[in-house]
């Protein structure tokens, strides 16, 4: 099937959904669980995945009639997942309570062995391990939700500015300005991650 | 320098190679029903009105009031002329002897 068929499956059910088929939205639910869950996935922490995909849906669901069909469905629904994982990070910044993790004696050991190890094969499999993921929480839990955010689409995902922009409802040269900045703070968060663990060595 | 540079590269791309692992994280079925129950519960969406039917309604909801208004104001405006003209037109009357003001309005 074509993209071009696919899209206009995808419109028929829309419209079927807003004339009063609750149950045809299982179709489209079912089409894109793949797409939404690998967006949230990367932005919300493990045990929050199934409830903000949850709320992706749901969100979707609400805002149906006001889809025109201007981009593609997936697209669309990109942009509300993308959306709901900045709102989580906002929530979360402001209801937080706990204090922030820090680097345990473990992180330390794992940084000196990921930074002074040569072979490519290595460095794969090193950002693969709980570690890894453990020190880039650790680091982007520093900064603020918007930093978080943009840093993650463009930065860690590849994203271009402009694709950022649109996912986030954004002007580019907003984009392009906390790119700028939130890259500065996590290469000092870094820097210091890596100056404390030669400090201790 | 350059090796700190070298370092804090070399652990951006880990950390990079980290983030995209992420998209291995196991999640259940469960959340599937869940949406679909939250849904039925919701109900049917509310169909949002285009800007056309949108405008119509408005457009009649407003148009007693608009025409009360515009009668309004016309009579307001007839009557303030009405009122001027007569006034003008005594004026005139009472100081017909006065050639200075029939001089002025150019009687």
């Amino acid at each position: 099937m074509d993209d071009t068929s696919s899209n206009q499956d995808d419109d028929e059910i829309v419209c079927q959904v807003v004339a009063g088929s609750v149950n045809a939205f299982e179709h489209l639910l079912k089409k894109y669980q793949y797409l939404v869950l690998a967006i949230v996935k990367k932005h919300v922490p493990s045990d929050q995945i199934e409830d903000s995909v949850q709320d992706v849906f749901v969100r979707a669901y609400r805002s149906l009639p006001t889809y025109r069909g201007k981009n593609s469905f997936g697209h669309w629904l990109s942009v509300i997942a993308v959306r709901t994982c900045y709102d989580f990070w906002r929530e979360h910044y402001k209801s937080r309570e706990l204090p922030m993790s820090s680097l345990t004696g473990e992180h330390q050991v794992w940084l000196d062995a990921a930074l002074f190890e040569n072979s490519s094969q290595s460095f794969r499999e090193a950002g693969l391990q709980k570690e890894a993921r453990e020190i880039l929480d650790w680091a982007l839990d520093r900064l603020s939700a918007e930093d978080r955010m943009v840093l993650e689409l463009v930065y860690l995902e590849g994203l271009s500015v402009k694709e950022a922009a649109g996912q986030l409802g954004w002007s580019t040269a907003n984009v392009k300005v906390r790119l700028f900045r939130s890259r500065k703070k996590l290469h000092a968060l870094l820097t210091g991650a890596i100056t404390h663990e030669r400090s201790d060595a | 320098m350059k090796s700190s540079r070298n370092q804090l590269e070399r652990l951006t791309n880990i950390l990079r190679q980290a983030y995209l692992g992420k998209e291995r994280i196991e999640v259940g079925d469960q959340w599937q029903n869940n949406v679909m129950v939250r849904i039925r519960q919701m109900g049917p969406v509310a169909h949002a009105p285009g800007f056309l039917p949108t405008f119509e309604q408005l457009f009649w909801r407003l148009a007693p009031a608009t025409s009360l208004l515009t009668l309004a104001l016309a009579g307001l405006t007839i009557a303030i002329d009405f009122v001027f003209e007569y006034d003008l037109f005594q004026l005139l009357l009472n100081a017909v002897e006065d050639s200075a003001l029939v001089h002025l309005f150019g009687v």
